[in-house]
């Protein structure tokens, strides 16, 4: 019985280690060098600028994420900007001073980017509008048909057809004649009621 | 549905498509990694480094200022600058003035490597920190600013600097630059001579 359970136990050991072993790895990797001196305050605006601040080099990065040198400068001198005591809009200034606009995620509102900022708008207002042209047409449309049914008009007027018919049945050669025409009285008498139904 | 309207709503997700086949026919061949440096029309930021050939001499931006020139940002560790380096060394033959920025490097490999190559920099300035290059917006070697004699940059080149970048791009810039200076010089020699009547 223990030879059956070796690899099972085997196996159970090897993915506890691997379970155990992982997060490790990445605890490793996730120690940043910037110390705050218990500073939360500061650690966390740190945090926040440099997840909005996009790597030059290494673009669609923010510098929290890149490994980039360059990206590392930039952290180092946003953590002494913070230190020195500037606030977070004269860090993003600082850098957008040296890189430009594209260094921040957020970017600033100038007829360049108006795109940027109205385009998804557009393409909503456009979609919306479309939508509701397409549903009030839909809705004319349907307007046109009668909207209720007097069902108690139409069962007496089924009940005087198939009496008119019994009629028509009981005086014999002349039925076909007189169906036609009683035919067309039917005919007549549903169009008035779908006036009414108006 | 009338026609007109149904011939709109079939006839918009074509304008769509024929307007972003447009824009996305002329992004073709442009390489969206090269940024507008936010230095343009700028002075040069204040810096207090040393040469790379002499730690003990320090340079700031007043020593690049005078005329129109290039500084060439460069190091060691970056192939293309490499590449570039025959180049500069032609165009510094030629007669223009070319500074230098060694970036992010040692001092050691960086002045072999100008033994070995040539040097074709008037001078160059030593940013071992990168400091110097991060107030310039530098974010990848080799770039070279166009300065003019005020030390203003007035253009960034990204990449390569050969022949044809030389031809077609710095050269008409620096020359517009340098028929500028000298019309500002005749226009201060007039008023000086002004003065002095």
């Amino acid at each position: 019985m223990s030879t059956k359970l070796l690899p099972l136990i085997v196996c159970c050991t090897l993915l506890l280690l691997s379970i155990l072993l992982v997060p490790a790895s990445g605890v490793y990797a996730a120690i940043e060098a910037y110390d705050f001196a218990g500073d939360r305050e500061k650690e966390r605006r740190f945090k926040s600028l440099i997840e909005e601040l996009r790597c030059p080099k290494c673009q669609n990065q923010n510098i929290a994420d890149s490994s980039a040198p360059l990206a590392k400068d930039l952290k180092d001198r946003v953590y002494k900007l913070i230190n020195e005591g500037m606030s977070d809009a004269e860090i993003t200034q600082y850098l957008v001073d040296r890189f430009g606009d594209f260094v921040s995620y957020r970017p600033p509102m100038n007829p360049s980017t108006w795109f940027l900022w109205f385009g998804p708008l557009c393409v909503l207002l456009i979609a919306f509008s479309v939508i509701v042209f397409r549903v009030t047409s839909k809705a004319k449309k349907t307007a046109n048909r009668p909207q209720s049914v007097d069902t108690q008009r139409v069962a007496q007027l089924l009940k005087t057809y198939v009496k008119e018919a019994e009629q028509i049945e009981t005086q014999g050669d002349s039925k076909i004649n007189s169906n036609d025409i009683d035919k067309d009285k039917h005919k007549v008498s549903v169009e008035s009621v779908n006036e009414e139904g108006k | 549905m009338s026609t007109i309207t149904r011939n709109l709503l079939f006839g918009f997700p074509l304008v769509v498509f024929t307007a972003l086949a447009l824009v996305f026919f002329f992004a073709i061949g442009t390489d969206s990694s090269l940024l507008p440096s936010a230095r343009l029309g700028k002075p040069l930021p204040e810096f207090s480094l040393t040469l790379l050939s002499d730690e003990k001499q320090r340079v700031t931006e007043i020593q690049l200022q005078g005329q129109p020139a290039l500084l060439n940002v460069w190091a060691t560790w970056c192939p293309t600058c490499r590449v570039e380096h025959s180049a500069l060394n032609t165009l510094a033959e030629s007669g223009v003035v070319i500074y230098g920025l060694n970036y992010k490097d040692e001092r050691e490999a960086a002045l072999n490597y100008l033994a070995k190559l040539g040097d074709p920099y008037r001078l160059t300035v030593f940013d071992e920190t990168g400091d110097l290059g991060l107030d310039l917006g530098v974010y990848g070697a080799p770039e070279t600013y166009l300065l003019d004699a005020d030390g203003y940059v007035q253009y960034r080149h990204v990449g390569e600097v050969n022949d044809k970048v030389w031809k077609t791009i710095l050269e008409p810039k620096m020359l517009a630059l340098v028929s500028k200076q000298k019309g500002e010089l005749v226009h201060l020699n007039a008023k000086q001579e002004e003065g002095r009547q």
